[in-house]
């Protein structure tokens, strides 16, 4: 007997997944196409004309050193933030498979940073990082102007991807806790009779039982970083100083935005579009390979 | 909002309206407080006041609103957008709404630098100035006064006189700015007669380049980074609050460059021996008018002539003097007519000292007025000087290549601009 779900009629299937279908239309497929469209002209941005360029506002964008900056702060902020946060998130959930106490309470607790929003991590992060009052003030007792993230790039670096990663931490946590989860006791705890320690045990058992884990986490990771920075961005650095934080993300927002460049901000956004897709194409082929292998 | 006006039709002759306005705080109790007061003093036409957002957001938030023909009757747009709100075509230039509906405006009234930054070509007025500021300083006088200082300072070496003396007497933020544009490369430019782009500031015909890499400004900026280096000019960002104004009011800095509409955050904190004077220019130099900042009113295209009646009587309403005046007594706001500036100034103990200060900024006069920069992507341009500022304060290049930079890539915005805004059938401006 055929088990399938019989629909009544050929629309009706259709019918169902119609306000879905909508709102991916309306919300993702038609900006994009937009965006690709307007790329190609220099647009007023009250619309009340366009000059076709053709690619010209690609040309200026792939000549320019800001680009290059941008493209290498996004980079930087991407790699670091998701190594930070795959890296944290693994010893954390690696420290509760052990016995500890509160483990219930940890695992929530651990959790909790992922309900807080971007600007507003960016705005406690502006006391904590203020160079008189803030955490690392000391530094300037020791050495006058030794911490300064307004003026330091690298510094105000290192301050966004700490950031970045803290709201990084809780989905790799609870992917990662899962993946540790699944893992039958029965193994680890023949290694442990047979004398392999914790770290042991972690490295050669649970470390490749939840690869595709941290496989996905670090996609996830990525995709997030490359796309969702720029809220943190906005309230902590507005790009600078210089343009070492203007990441592309946010270097879209910026263009389009504040300058009222839709065209160029259109180009930059493509070219982000396209990252992300390659990026995406390579991932999904790992994950073909890694799904035979595991 | 369509739907809304359709309703009104029925009772003819009278109108609803929407105003956009981007405030919080004074200004946007004293914006409430007009609005309210419009439609308590007539029954005919109603305003309704909304609050989309900052400044950007509210430009933002009127360009796509436009496209989706949802756009409201009459919006504030902060400066910067004056030269895209002027080439829109989406505009009715309040001038020709307010002789059509039978309103005699006395434009000539309007303080010349506020008429020379807000008017068109034929000397027009395309947007209602509603809410000026301009720079000045800002000065804690009993801390002066502490390190030995009388005079106050009235030129840039006087200031650096004055920080110096501050440090000595153990003022660790002698001067405090949020290094921003409009005041470091803006204002002391204006004041000073140095045009920050060619075309007259781009008021002739669209700018073609810049010109701030050289001369004054860069010459200023050098002096800045030296005070900066030495500790005399101390960056917001480097002291505790983070806000310039904020640590000016906390006595953590005894000087201050700011707006004058900083003036109820300055005064609600109480500090004693508080003067506010123009910002200073350079020994021997001749005192030009400062920039009008702030907003401006526009009424946008798409409604019908009561929805237009109904802006135009608000219009005059806000153009009374006792409105203006209002405006500026709660918020540090300048007047824009000479009448009203001259009634503040005869009753000046009345007034926020800012305005005082800021009337004689805005309408010093060395024979012509100056006029304030209205340029293509200028807002992109101001992030491209904050950036390269950024470095050579960081001590990464120096000032002059900093500037360099920022004028190359102002150069390309403007061109960009200019081919944007050309005429779709003509050839595109030469590169």
């Amino acid at each position: 007997m055929d088990t399938r779900p019989a629909f009544p009629a050929r629309w009706f299937p259709l019918l169902l997944a119609a306000p879905q279908m909508l709102i991916v239309f309306l919300f993702f497929l038609w900006p994009a196409v937009k965006a690709i469209a307007w790329s190609f002209y220099l647009v007023r941005p009250f619309g009340n004309g366009s000059r076709f360029v053709g690619l010209d506002n690609y040309l200026r964008i792939l000549t320019d050193d800001g680009f290059y900056a941008s493209l290498r702060a996004t980079l930087v902020f991407t790699a670091g933030s998701t190594l930070l946060a795959v890296t944290l998130a693994l010893a954390l959930a690696a420290c509760l498979e052990l016995d500890v106490r509160a483990k219930r309470l940890l695992r929530s607790i651990f959790i909790w940073p992922y309900a807080v929003a971007g600007v507003v991590v960016g705005i406690v992060l502006k006391v904590l990082i203020n160079p008189v009052t803030g955490l690392l003030a000391f530094l300037n007792h020791l050495w006058p102007g030794l911490w300064a993230p307004h003026l330091a790039g690298q510094q105000a670096m290192l301050v966004l991807i700490a950031a970045f990663a803290w709201t990084q931490v809780p989905l790799n946590f609870i992917l990662f806790s899962a993946a540790l989860q699944r893992i039958p006791a029965d193994l680890t705890g023949a290694a442990a009779i047979d004398g392999a320690g914790p770290w042991r045990r972690f490295m050669d058992i649970q470390l490749p039982m939840i690869a595709p884990a941290l496989l996905l986490a670090g996609v996830l990771n990525v995709i997030e970083a490359f796309t969702h920075g720029f809220g943190l961005v906005d309230a902590l650095t507005q790009g600078g100083p210089g343009r070492s934080t203007a990441i592309l993300a946010y270097q879209i927002y910026s263009d389009g935005f504040i300058g009222l460049d839709l065209s160029g901000s259109s180009a930059l956004s493509v070219i982000l579009m396209l990252f992300i897709v390659a990026l995406t194409v390579l991932q999904l082929r790992f994950f073909r390979q890694g799904a035979g292998r595991w | 909002m369509a739907l809304l006006l359709v309703l009104a039709v029925p009772h003819a002759q009278s109108a609803s309206f929407e105003f956009w306005s981007s405030h919080s705080g004074p200004m946007a109790q004293a914006v409430r407080q007009l609005c309210a007061g419009f439609n308590a003093a007539q029954k005919q036409h109603q305003v309704r006041c909304v609050t989309p957002g900052s400044y950007e957001q509210t430009m933002q938030k009127t360009i796509a609103a436009y496209r989706a023909a949802q756009q409201p009757a009459l919006v504030e747009i902060y400066d910067v957008g004056t030269l895209d709100m002027m080439l829109s075509g989406a505009i009715v230039p309040v001038h020709q709404l307010m002789a059509a509906h039978g309103y005699h405006v006395d434009w000539q009234d309007y303080l010349p630098a506020i008429r020379s930054y807000y008017t068109d070509a034929k000397g027009q007025f395309d947007s209602l100035p509603f809410n000026v500021s301009t720079a000045v300083l800002y000065l804690n006088t009993s801390r002066l006064q502490q390190a030995g200082i009388n005079t106050l300072p009235a030129t840039w070496s006087e200031l650096e006189q004055a920080a110096r003396q501050l440090r000595a007497a153990g003022q660790t933020c002698p001067l405090v700015s949020d290094f921003n544009p409009w005041i470091l490369l803006e204002q002391v430019s204006t004041i000073e007669g140095a045009p920050l782009a060619d075309q007259d500031n781009g008021h002739r015909s669209l700018a073609t380049h810049y010109l701030f890499d050289q001369g004054l400004h860069l010459r200023f900026m050098q002096q800045v980074q030296r005070w900066h280096q030495q500790h005399l000019l101390v960056e917001a960002a480097a002291t505790r609050t983070g806000r310039h104004t904020l640590a000016f009011t906390t006595g953590e800095c005894a000087m201050l460059l700011d707006s004058t509409s900083a003036w109820h955050a300055v005064a609600r904190s109480g500090l004693p021996g508080l003067a506010v004077l123009p910002l200073p220019v350079h020994a021997g130099s001749a005192r030009h008018n400062s920039v009008p900042g702030g907003a401006s009113l526009w009424v946008m295209k798409g409604f019908d002539d009561q929805v237009y009646a109904a802006v135009a009587a608000f219009i005059a309403y806000l153009q009374q003097p006792q409105n203006q005046r209002l405006l500026v007594r709660q918020t540090g706001y300048l007047p824009v007519t000479r009448q009203v500036a001259a009634q503040i100034m005869d009753d000046a103990g009345h007034y926020p000292a800012s305005v005082v200060a800021g009337i004689h900024s805005l309408d010093a006069n060395a024979g012509q007025p100056g006029v304030g920069p209205r340029l293509g992507f200028f807002p992109q341009l101001r992030l491209a000087w904050t950036e390269q500022v950024q470095t050579a304060l960081a001590g990464q290049q120096d000032m002059a290549s900093a500037l360099a930079k920022a004028r190359r890539r102002g150069d390309a915005l403007l061109q960009r601009f200019r081919l944007t805004y050309a005429p779709a059938d003509s050839p595109a401006p030469q590169r």
